[in-house]
């Protein structure tokens, strides 16, 4: 298990990373997602040993890993721009781990061409191939077969699919979580693609200005942001800033400028600043309202066809919001949209905490 | 397009012309004097030189002493690469542009500035023996290997700097990073990753360090005594003090083929350079000094370099102003002296006249030939490569067999030239013209046509254009290369000493006559000369270094 405690570093004299810590059990993919510039590489550099933080620990199977230089920690890390040696052909990439390990000739010629099998590259093919002739993909995967030869404790990758097109990617992506769940790895992927993060996690960690915004499995995160900063970086834009917040008996009733939302009590903290609507909160739209609350009145201006659904651009008061939904509709026509409230979530700020 | 070819070829017509005359005419004339010297086929020449012991020695002695110069260089400079590769600190720039100095100064400066440094009367020695009140000199470099390493490193030092500190600038340390995190510890990491990768760039650095030193002249000349003798020094002995023309047009081939077997791998190793190493910024390669370790051992590598770069010339000033009644000037009023039947036969006074002079044409001639050169190889899509390489070749070409080439191919009519005083600056041309092209080159092909259109699109017209997008650019490519011109101009004394008559007397011709004779006047008067050298050159790469500066910022 690796147990990384309270992590911190500066740069410049600016914090990048404050306090981070949680664990990755064995066997576990987790990836750290975050825009860019939020530390994320650091993060692994300094698990790695090829930066040391200024404090906190990196522990693993209960071992604090402080004094050990990079090159005897065990680890493998796949690099962003791949860093294949240009001076080397595919199989001497791919054999350098194992020379270090000074594996016997024979072995290490076994264990490359299992590697270049593993990645689904044909070794009698490549294994004398320049590097420097590869295409894209064929390079990611000796770059991965590299990684994986010498059988890391834990494998680490930082962004190692950014060049490529995004189908390449969806492609390598699956099979890589194939890949490293038949191999029983321990691995932590970083990414700014939540695309990429959702498919590969079994437990995603949000990193925004140094700090750990959520840590949980991707449909909690989807389903239960715990912020407006995740929220926003899940592609869920309807945010409404929070005027004045009320308690009831049963429900909290926040004001704002585009209307009043209430939810039951236990789904909202005192720390709100945010409403999110949710893309499928939509429930029916009308040119009467018979209440108050859960309502929005503006119109829709625009509709978009994004992946199999039909999606609603909706005006109020100079704010857009986007909504699912695949009833009929009438443009710049001035209606009530009733919400449910079960779709709506109160939210805390989660940025520059 | 074939109008345009046709202007194109026209304009390269010029520089080639000039080099035809005045180089490949010189060169056939070499080749012809060596097989025909004495009118029939006379292989002679030949059957010495590879028979006789004595110039056997010579050859062996010229290969081994730029083996062991360039491999010393090598080590020498390394740190350095290394340091101004990984590490960003205060004052790098300046220190990076001050290691040029040594590079550009003329060589008949670098060997008075030993003498300063390290001669009989030199300031270490004086100074160690008013310490120690001894009566002999206890540092007896001059005329040993010792003091030949010492120039030759000083010398070629920012070469294999420069060259390798840039590689390895370029490096990707991620690649550094991949090896470690695959189980390699430091050392391992720079046999089997930094070395192989950066073993181009060391290669090619030092086989132009050891061109350099395989020619050796002004340095082994002066420096060297009588018993050390390079190929080129030969050919000068031969030539100027045996007059034996045939034996010396025989030398000079010899050390033709090899300068461009030499050139030749080089050329090959260039082009291997650009092999495929993924190119990094050099602000993500480069970091702060972090530890006082760190910052200890970058403090006294630079403290080492610099005070082994400038040392010599900061001590040839000093020099210069020593006199036997302390310090004073009088070696600089003594420059204006006319002494019957003096070691420089004018006044020397009148040699910075003459070589200011020779400069100027020199910079006339080498930026207009230089210029139309350029712009035919940036402009033309074939062939450009083949004219490039047909401009570098007087490069291979060593002063000396230059000079050498110019008494036998003009001394007879129709070009009989030895009257000639504008022989010297097209002398000086050929040589500097290979670097002046060199320089401008680049810059020039910084002019990119979009560049052009782009200025179009925005409304600027064909004369707004040029002016806004050429011309800048053109003009910096004409300092540069004008001070290159000006500064091998007033340096170069190989060609010179063979081919100019008594009262053509340049500088560095009086520089070395001067250190020829005896006496503390002659002595002190060399080094107020030289001091005058170092200081006009260094003056001229100052002026260079800043409209270089430029370059950087484009990016």
């Amino acid at each position: 298990m690796l147990q990384i405690q309270n992590i911190s570093k500066n740069y410049d004299n600016a914090p990048l990373l404050r306090d981070i810590s949680f664990n990755i059990a064995d066997g576990e993919i987790v990836c750290l997602l975050g825009p860019s510039g939020t530390g994320k590489t650091t993060l692994l550099r300094i698990i790695a040993g090829l930066e040391e933080a200024d404090a906190g620990q990196i522990v693993f199977d209960g071992k604090d890993l402080r004094n050990i230089p990079p090159h005897e920690r065990g680890f493998g890390m796949m690099f962003q721009d791949l860093a294949l040696f240009p001076h080397k052909n595919v199989f001497q990439n791919v054999a350098f781990g194992l020379r270090m390990q000074n594996v016997s000739h024979n072995e290490i010629i076994t264990r490359v061409n299992e590697a270049l099998e593993l990645v689904g590259l044909d070794a009698n093919k490549f294994a004398a191939r320049d590097v420097n002739n590869l295409s894209g993909g064929e390079q990611q995967r000796v770059a991965l077969a590299r990684t994986l030869a010498p059988r890391p404790r834990l494998v680490m990758f930082d962004e190692p699919l950014g060049a490529l097109d995004r189908i390449l990617r969806e492609e390598l992506v699956h099979e890589l979580r194939v890949l490293l769940k038949r191999l029983r790895m321990t691995a932590l992927y970083v990414t700014h693609d939540q695309g990429e993060a959702f498919a590969l996690a079994d437990r995603l960690i949000i990193l925004n200005a140094g700090q750990i915004q959520q840590a949980a499995a991707p449909p909690e995160i989807y389903q239960q942001p715990a912020n407006a900063f995740v929220a926003r970086f899940m592609g869920l834009t309807n945010l409404i800033k929070i005027e004045t917040l009320e308690r009831r008996d049963s429900e909290v009733r926040a004001k704002t400028d585009a209307g009043i939302f209430a939810i039951a009590k236990e789904r909202a903290s005192s720390e709100s600043r945010f409403v999110l609507l949710r893309p499928r909160a939509l429930e029916r739209i009308s040119e009467s309202s018979n209440g108050t609350e859960n309502v929005l009145h503006g119109k829709i201006v625009e509709t978009v066809w994004r992946a199999g659904h039909q999606q609603i651009v909706l005006q109020v008061r100079g704010s857009e919001f986007i909504f699912e939904w695949d009833g009929g509709i009438e443009l710049n026509r001035e209606r009530f949209f009733e919400l449910d409230a079960h779709a709506i979530q109160f939210l805390p700020n989660g940025e520059n905490q | 397009m074939r109008a345009r070819f046709n202007f194109q070829s026209l304009i390269l017509l010029v520089p080639l012309a000039f080099l035809a005359l005045f180089y490949f005419y010189p060169l056939g004339a070499i080749l012809g004097f060596s097989f025909f010297g004495s009118g029939a086929l006379d292989l002679s020449g030949f059957q010495e030189i590879f028979s006789d012991p004595y110039y056997l020695n010579v050859l062996w002695f010229t290969t081994w002493q730029a083996a062991l110069s360039t491999i010393l260089t090598v080590i020498a400079a390394l740190p350095a690469a290394y340091i101004f590769a990984r590490y960003q600190f205060r004052g790098q720039t300046l220190v990076r542009a001050l290691t040029t100095l040594p590079f550009l100064m003329p060589t008949i400066v670098v060997a008075p500035a030993f003498i300063a440094l390290f001669g009989p009367r030199g300031i270490l020695n004086t100074a160690l023996m008013n310490l120690l009140g001894l009566t002999v000199p206890p540092i007896q470099l001059l005329d040993t290997i010792w003091i030949i390493f010492l120039a030759h490193i000083f010398y070629n030092y920012t070469i294999v700097f420069r060259i390798v500190s840039t590689a390895w600038a370029n490096l990707d340390p991620q690649l550094g990073n991949a090896a470690q995190m695959l189980g390699a510890n430091r050392t391992r990491v720079f046999f089997e990753i930094t070395l192989p990768l950066l073993m181009p760039a060391i290669l090619a650095a030092a086989l132009l360090v050891f061109i350099f030193d395989f020619t050796s002249f002004g340095v082994i000349l002066l420096l060297g005594g009588a018993r050390l003798a390079t190929l080129e020094v030969e050919i000068y002995r031969t030539a100027a003090n045996l007059f034996d023309l045939p034996l010396a047009a025989a030398l000079s081939l010899v050390q033709i083929l090899f300068t461009f077997i030499f050139i030749l791998a080089y050329t090959i190793l260039q082009a291997r350079l650009a092999a495929p190493i993924r190119l990094r910024p050099q602000a993500i390669t480069r970091r702060a000094l972090k530890t006082v370790g760190e910052k200890i051992f970058v403090a006294a590598n630079i403290a080492a370099m610099l005070l082994f770069l400038l040392a010599p010339l900061v001590v040839l000033i000093l020099e210069s102003l020593q006199t036997a009644q302390g310090f004073g000037l009088q070696n600089y009023f003594a420059l204006n002296e006319n002494v019957r039947g003096s070691a420089t036969f004018i006044p020397p006074t009148d040699a910075i006249r003459n070589s200011l002079l020779f400069a100027s044409i020199t910079v006339a001639l080498a930026v207009a030939f230089g210029l139309l050169a350029a712009y035919a190889i940036t402009r033309t899509r074939r062939g450009g490569g083949v004219f490039d390489a047909v401009f570098l070749l007087p490069l291979a070409t060593s002063a000396v067999t230059l000079g050498f080439g110019y008494i036998i191919a003009f001394s007879r009519t129709p070009l009989d030239f030895r009257a000639a005083l504008w022989l010297i600056p097209v002398a000086h041309t050929l040589v500097a013209l290979p670097l002046v092209i060199r320089s401008i080159v680049p810059l020039l092909r910084q002019i990119k046509p979009n560049m052009r259109e782009a200025a179009a699109l925005l409304g600027a017209n064909p004369t707004r254009v040029f002016r806004e997008i050429d011309l800048p650019i053109v003009t910096r490519a004409v300092i540069i290369g004008a001070v290159f011109a000006f500064i091998i101009s007033l340096g170069e004394f190989g060609a010179t000493t063979l081919i100019a008559r008594p009262e053509w007397t340049t500088i560095p011709l009086a520089i070395y006559r001067l250190l020829g004779q005896p006496g503390l006047a002659n002595y002190g008067q060399a080094m107020a000369l030289s001091a005058i050298l170092m200081l006009v050159s260094a003056a001229a790469i100052a002026l260079m270094e800043r409209a270089r500066f430029g370059e950087g910022a484009e990016f």
